[in-house]
């Protein structure tokens, strides 16, 4: 991999684009394009699909709540990052389906993704889902299930931060909704992530969900029971009015029997008092309540860094390609989560630390690790050095 | 530490995984992703039917399933060697890279196993290349569930056994069921006939390839939609054909078996095919489910049965034409009663004849028609010439019949299409008259419909019109020779006339020389004319008794007249100079050509039946019958008569005479009827 792979345009203008991809094109001919576009730049995207298709640049990309760039959130712009060869990469539509039919389309990706690897295990496959797909987790159970270790897994959810339904998956041609975009990356290690979010000792138990949707908690209407365990935990008096106010700074942990949490923030509240959350809530989950500023950002950032370390040694000098959660930046608040990015950027020496605000994060905090759909954490992963 | 309440809930969590499943491979899946997801192993492994240990230290076992290396999951189902100490023993995280190894897997990978027994039924193994993270005692948590795990599995192997039965007399009735859908499918496929079936709604359910291809539509785009309001909407004759009224709709609304003999589909293109179909409900239960459709494209057998009704009425007018032909006693009601029968037996609209006059104008004079009163022969301008409008230009010109198929659009027909329409003629075809190659008229024939004759009808009523020139060809034949015969007998009765003028002129002069004898000829005639008529002889033979008795005394003409008028009796050499005049008449007549013996009658009038006479002394037989007449009417006159040599003896000594030698020397028949004639006739000598 070659550094200066990826371009932060703070401004998206066709001419500004056809200059670096004309530059990088000039060096690059069987080059592709993954672009991230903010929210706020949605209008932009045909203009970026035009220029490419001009130009015969394979593109891919995705439409995420803001970017990050250099330590610094940006909700305008657009992020460039270069492959040198074009990658198999596939757009998957309408994945929010019923479990037999989700069974053969997951059968379509994964022999798609098998039939494209020359080595086992020296490939990432990168996907990026639309946040409004309700079942990433089952999805993501069912590609390692077939796909095994043949790949490492690293992904996160773009869309809209309102979680509004929104097209926000596209290729030259078109752009989707309520899917994946796949990407295949040869000789790529993976990813790492981590949230630090630390888990106090009293839980309680999903005793009724669907998909992403918390139904009921210890036989209770979901909200009643974060209603009562904010004020008993933290006593936080959490409404129907205030709940998208706390909502994102306390979120559930799904505990697992090895003591590590996965991160669920709650994002609609229903008339009926369930609550939905970024990512899938099994049945009989251990449910806590996570306070937000109880983050260990030392420890995410150490565990990040070495998990790096352990990928693929010293990452000085490189470009490393992050997704920071949109929950966990709002509830660290601006500052702290960019003092986080800029420990990042210090502590691997990396020449430029870029990617976007993400809305869940797929991988694991180590190497090898089951893959899991997360919220609220940091992903890395080298994109060229 | 978690406490003893999360792992509560974490076995209840594994527990309810476990009995969410009723099949092996499922429940074994999911309760090991979700070891996975609570431990964040990334391979798992679950190990049945382990066998007992063998001398090395290994041991047999099937891997059930296996998670997260791509080369184990290779080994999924299939029965692996493993070190018996690592499948055997308690609930332990182990860490040892080398007994890992053992595994047919990365080697020097894993190094930390996490390893929970299945009581007595095997063993699950979570793989790590590295110790947790988490100081967590994972090797307690998931023991006390594998009791159930067990039996979980006991029970979906008993149920798996159950739905493979199952699946197995599926799979066969499947089999049974894909082996009949099959065959109907090449019966469907390979039938002449179209069939279709439609639902309660009348939407289409499946196409066969003859339906699709005769309807002239894919199949595709007859599915799924109401059938009747594509190809059964409209009658044939364009009208609106409602679908309560359509008998495929009553035989699914009914149950009934509908059937319909002439009706037409309306095709893709918008042309209509006539067809003949069945409509069959089809039946579940005791509930109408719809109907199929068996149909046939009976175009070409419409076609035959047209073709065949023309050549049946060609045949049917021939054969009376024909008829008419045999007893046809002149040409113009032959022709009058040949458009007649080609109007009425034929079925036409309207026929007529023109013969072509030899003419500047090439007229065409009209000869005979039927079927109409005239006004249109005569609003049309009737010539032969081929340049003109009418329709036997060409004929006349070819020789060979020339139809009009359609008169509403043919140029030729425009200045009387308006009259022909008026009057329903719609098609025509003139056929030649000819002998020979000399065409010498026309047979035109209208019909009411467009396009009426065929080939075969063509040819037929080219044989009707070759008969019919034969006919006036015959006809006109024969009146030639009717004229000819007459004008001959014409001439032979002149010829007679003369003759017997020349006779009667003959007699005079005979009887100028003796006048004794005048009148005596003529009496003799007109008395053997009475005798042969009382007798029965033809007319002919009268009348050539009637010429040989008005001369039968010619001979005398070379007897001196002095001996003709002798005042006494003739001696034996005067008597023998008279018999010789039946000789001498003979004599002369016999080089005159008469139709008749008359020569020798005159020679045998004198012969008698007993050979008395002269002057041959003929017996019986041997005389003709005309001159057993004339002598007795010779007799019989003669004594009636007076003579030089003697006075009238009168009627009754002739009679007398002829009665006493009755038999002797006269013909009894000739006598009988010649007494007749006097006795009760009252004939008499004029």
């Amino acid at each position: 991999m070659n550094a200066n792979r990826i371009y932060f345009l703070e401004t998206v203008e066709g001419r500004l684009i056809q200059e670096v991809l004309k530059t990088w094109h000039a060096s690059q001919r069987e080059m592709g394009i993954l672009a991230f576009v903010p929210e706020a730049e949605n209008k932009n995207i045909a203009l970026l699909q035009n220029i490419c298709t001009r130009m015969g640049i394979p593109l891919m990309g995705a439409v995420f709540p803001g970017l990050l760039f250099n330590n610094r959130f940006h909700l305008n712009g657009i992020i460039l990052l270069r492959f040198d060869e074009k990658p198999f990469f596939a757009l998957h539509s309408d994945l929010n389906i019923q479990t037999d039919s989700l069974r053969d389309r997951i059968g379509k990706i994964s022999g798609d993704i098998k039939s494209r690897l020359d080595k086992p295990r020296e490939s990432t496959l990168l996907m990026l889902f639309d946040v409004m797909v309700p079942n990433i987790a089952t999805i993501m159970d069912g590609l390692y299930l077939e796909l095994a270790d043949n790949v490492h897994y690293m992904g996160a959810n773009a869309g809209s931060e309102r979680f509004k339904p929104i097209p926000c998956l596209f290729d030259n041609e078109s752009i989707i909704q309520n899917g994946m975009l796949a990407i295949l990356l040869k000789s790529h290690c993976g990813g790492v992530l981590e949230h630090g979010y630390l888990a106090p000792e009293r839980t309680t138990y999903a005793t009724s969900t669907q998909g992403n949707r918390i139904i009921s908690i210890d036989w209770r209407p979901a909200f009643e029971v974060y209603r009562d365990m904010a004020m008993a935990y933290y006593r936080i008096d959490i409404n129907k009015e205030n709940f998208y106010q706390y909502a994102v700074h306390f979120p559930f942990g799904m505990v697992r029997a090895n003591g590590e949490i996965v991160v669920r923030i709650p994002v609609i509240l229903e008339d009926d008092g369930s609550i939905f959350c970024v990512g899938e809530v099994p049945p009989n989950t251990i449910l806590t309540l996570l306070r937000a500023p109880e983050v260990d950002s030392q420890h995410t950032v150490g565990t990040i860094v070495n998990g790096l370390k352990e990928l693929s040694g010293c990452a000085k000098g490189g470009e490393i390609l992050a997704f920071y959660c949109a929950g966990r930046r709002i509830h660290l608040g601006e500052k702290p989560a960019e003092n986080e990015l800029l420990k990042l950027s210090k502590e691997t020496g990396a020449l430029k630390v870029a990617g976007a605000i993400s809305l869940g994060e797929i991988g694991s905090s180590r190497q090898g690790g089951y893959p899991l759909f997360h919220n609220g954490t940091i992903l890395c992963a080298y994109w060229g050095r | 530490m978690m406490d003893r309440e999360n792992i509560l809930a974490i076995l209840y969590d594994l527990a309810v995984v476990m009995g969410g499943e009723v099949n092996l491979k499922p429940m074994l899946t999911k309760t090991l992703q979700r070891l996975l997801y609570h431990t964040s192993f990334p391979c798992g492994m679950i190990l049945l039917d382990i066998q007992k240990q063998t001398g090395d230290g290994n041991i047999e076992a099937r891997l059930t399933l296996s998670i997260g290396d791509y080369e184990l999951a290779s080994y999924n189902g299939k029965a692996i060697t493993a070190p018996a100490a690592l499948l055997r023993g308690e609930t332990a995280m182990v860490e040892d890279r080398s007994m890992l190894s053992a595994l047919p897997c990365r080697k020097d990978y894993y190094s930390v196993f996490l390893r929970i027994p299945i009581d007595n039924s095997g063993v699950i193994l979570l793989l790590s290349p590295c110790r947790p993270d988490a100081d967590m005692p994972l090797a307690g948590i998931f023991q006390p569930i594998m009791n159930n795990l067990a039996k979980a599995i006991l029970l979906c192997r008993h149920n798996d056994a159950y739905t493979q039965t199952l699946l197995s007399e599926r799979d066969s009735a499947r089999l049974e069921f894909e082996r009949i859908s099959h065959r109907n499918k090449l019966i469907l496929d390979s039938v002449g006939d179209g069939i279709y079936g439609a639902d309660i709604e009348g939407k289409t359910t499946f196409v066969n390839p003859n339906a699709a291809k005769i309807l002239g539509y894919e199949p595709e785009e007859l599915l799924g939609k109401k059938i009747h309001e594509i190809i059964h909407h409209k009658k044939a004759d364009g009208s609106p054909y409602p679908e309560e009224a359509c008998p495929i709709y009553r035989s699914f609304k009914d149950g009934s078996l509908q059937r319909a003999e002439d009706e037409v589909f309306w095709k893709k293109d918008g042309t209509t095919v006539p067809v003949e179909y069945v409509s069959a409900p089809i039946i579940e239960g005791d509930r109408i489910v719809g109907s199929v459709v068996v149909f046939e494209d009976i175009t070409k057998r419409k076609e035959a049965e047209e073709s065949l009704k023309k050549v049946n009425r060609a045949l049917r007018t021939i054969s009376s034409c024909n008829t008419t032909l045999i007893y046809a006693a002149d040409e113009s009601s032959l022709l009058r009663d040949i458009c007649r029968i080609i109007t009425e037996a034929g079925g036409y609209r309207m026929a007529w004849i023109g013969f072509a006059e030899q003419d500047a104008a090439k007229t065409l004079r009209f000869a005979a028609a039927a079927g109409e009163d005239g006004s249109f022969l005569e609003l049309m301008r009737l010539t032969w010439a081929d340049a003109g409008q009418c329709i036997v230009g060409p004929v006349m010109s070819a020789g060979k019949p020339f139809m009009i198929r359609n008169i509403l659009t043919d140029p030729r027909c425009a200045p009387c299409r308006d009259e022909a329409a008026k009057r329903g003629y719609l098609s025509a075809i003139a056929l030649p008259l000819k002998m020979n190659s000399n065409v010498f008229g026309a047979l035109v024939i209208h019909a009411s419909q467009i396009d009426a004759f065929n080939e075969e009808e063509v040819k037929l009523l080219e044989e009707l019109a070759g008969d019919l020139s034969y006919g006036v060809m015959s006809l006109r034949a024969r009146a030639e020779r009717d004229q000819a015969v007459q004008e001959r007998q014409q001439f032979v009765d002149r010829l007679r006339e003369n003759l017997e003028n020349t006779v009667q002129a003959i007699a005079a002069t005979i009887e100028m020389r003796d006048p004794y004898t005048a009148g005596h000829q003529r009496r003799v005639a007109d008395l053997s004319a009475a005798i042969a008529r009382e007798m029965g002889l033809s007319e002919e033979r009268v009348h050539a008794l009637h010429i040989a008795g008005v001369i039968h005394d010619l001979g005398k003409i070379y007897i001196p007249a002095e001996i003709l008028s002798k005042p006494m009796r003739l001696n034996d050499a005067e008597f023998n100079l008279i018999k010789l005049h039946p000789q001498m008449g003979y004599d002369i007549l016999k080089e005159v050509k008469f139709q008749w013996p008359i020569a020798r009658m005159v020679l045998q009038h004198h012969e008698k039946l007993d050979g008395s006479g002269y002057p041959q002394g003929l017996k019986g037989d041997e005389i003709m019958l005309e001159a057993k007449i004339l002598v007795v009417a010779d007799e019989v006159e003669a004594l009636a008569s007076h003579r030089p040599y003697r006075p009238a003896l009168g009627l009754n000594a002739g009679i007398e005479e002829i009665t006493k030698n009755r038999g002797i020397c006269y013909d009894p028949d000739v006598v009988d009827a010649c007494v007749k004639l006097f006795r009760k006739k009252r004939y008499s000598f004029e």
